[in-house]
């Protein structure tokens, strides 16, 4: 729906940036309650909320007092990035820390996090310095929107393989 | 910061994290599979340990049922059989007829005890059991409670005899005597079968009463150690037993054990 939408907005109002602002905001609170749901600890302690919430606060104010609609808001996808990867960590600790049988490659849980931390981990950068490198290296910027265009495509495409497989994964679990 | 500089320093930091990221995602897959073998390991050394536990208990218990059945057959047994010569002597000399008749009736009585030693002793002794074979043993156990006459009890085999080894064949004879110790004792019951199915694969003992049952869930409340006897030998046997009852439906007791790479006799007749 993102997507669709900053295709619309692009076509219509020639620029999408808006859609991106709102829509990376809410991608942060859905794999916050994603991760609320899958880790045990924040499940108890409901710290996917707070997580989300302090990301929604984050995400508005940089839109009214930093980076607004007319850029690429650099600074929260740098605490996007930065969270997802930090609770991605934390998501593997908390593996580990189990000590029951857990097949992890049988593990929908484990690919849905180290889907998101490789993802997270390829395109830190290329968001965190996309304002800079669009501004100050203007020819050089088709790298950055080529490996963030592969990178998302790569992402959807793993997603959507451990959810085909996701009824496979869970037979083979019990 | 040089301009020329910044892509390379953007591409090679962005593979430097990713590196850092399949790294974690390696490392994690590895230590778990470790963490895996580990909890493994330690399952099998505990199901190892409780099996020799369970082993030694069961093999102490038959030690000392051997124990008391040598004591019963030597001393009650001998002593019961002089008792009979006794009578036997004294039998000679009697004149009285009603003499004549006490010493006949204390004759019968003392068959009948010397009857009950035998089988008691028979029943006890391991041994005499691996000898004889299970069916013939389990025929013995339901001749003698027939002989009370308060009870009918069957035997049924299917299928082609499987020899079990001797130390199989005294597990499930001790399952089987616990069961109907327990149906003489409480069930209360008229009739008692018991089914041996020799199945390809499987042998299935069903033990059947039409007694007063009991609430499966009570199972657990029992003060005596029949059932969990019975559990632990199925353990030993890597069988599985089923109780299934309810109050005033009798009781039915299934013991499986898979029988695949035992010798099978086939009865000629």
């Amino acid at each position: 729906m993102g997507e669709f939408s900053a295709f619309f907005f692009a076509k219509t109002y020639h620029n999408n940036l808006p859609v991106y602002a709102i829509y990376n905001i809410i991608e942060f609170c859905f794999i916050c309650l994603y991760f609320n749901t899958s880790i045990d600890v924040f499940a108890k302690n409901n710290t996917g909320y707070y997580i989300g919430g302090i990301g929604i606060i984050w995400g508005i104010a940089n839109i009214i007092f930093l980076q607004g609609f007319n850029k690429v808001n650099s600074y929260f996808l740098l605490f996007e990035g930065l969270s997802t990867i930090g609770i991605c960590l934390f998501a593997y600790f908390r593996l580990l820390f189990h000590h029951d049988q857990l097949r992890l490659y049988k593990y929908p849980h484990f690919w849905f996090t180290t889907i998101l931390m490789i993802f997270w981990s390829i395109i830190f950068l290329n968001w965190s310095l996309y304002n800079y490198v669009s501004i100050r290296y203007k020819e050089a910027s088709w790298i950055v929107n080529v490996s963030i265009l592969f990178v998302n495509i790569l992402n959807y495409l793993s997603i959507s393989c451990v959810f085909i497989l996701y009824p496979k994964m869970q037979q083979s679990d019990e | 910061m040089n301009d020329n500089y910044l892509i390379p320093l953007l591409l090679s930091g962005t593979v430097l994290i990713a590196l850092f990221a399949f790294a974690v995602v390696i490392y994690v897959l590895v230590q778990k599979q470790k963490q895996n073998l580990y909890h493994l390991e330690k399952s099998a050394m505990i199901y190892d340990h409780q099996n020799k536990m369970l082993t030694t208990r069961i093999e102490e218990q038959e030690r000392a049922m051997d124990q008391v059945s040598k004591e019963i057959h030597d001393n009650l047994g001998t002593q019961a059989n002089f008792a009979k010569m006794n009578i036997l002597t004294i039998a000679m000399y009697a004149t009285d007829n009603e003499q004549i008749s006490v010493i006949e009736k204390t004759k019968t009585i003392l068959d009948g005890i010397i009857k009950d030693v035998r089988n008691i002793s028979h029943s006890l002794n391991s041994d005499f059991i691996k000898d004889i074979g299970l069916i013939n043993m389990l025929q013995e156990e339901l001749n003698y409670l027939n002989l009370s006459h308060t009870i009918n009890c069957n035997i049924d085999i299917i299928g082609d005899d499987v020899k079990f080894l001797p130390e199989k064949e005294l597990l499930i004879y001790r399952i089987a005597q616990e069961a109907i110790h327990n149906v003489s004792k409480y069930a209360k019951a008229s009739n008692l079968d018991i089914i041996l199915a020799y199945e390809p694969d499987t042998f299935v003992m069903t033990i059947v009463d039409n007694g007063i049952g009991f609430e499966k869930s009570i199972l657990g409340e029992l003060k005596g150690i029949g059932f969990l006897n019975m559990i632990q030998r199925t353990k030993l046997l890597n069988g599985s037993l089923d109780i299934e009852s309810q109050p005033s439906c009798g009781c039915k007791i299934t013991l499986q054990v898979n029988n695949t790479g035992e010798i099978t006799v086939k009865d000629d007749n």
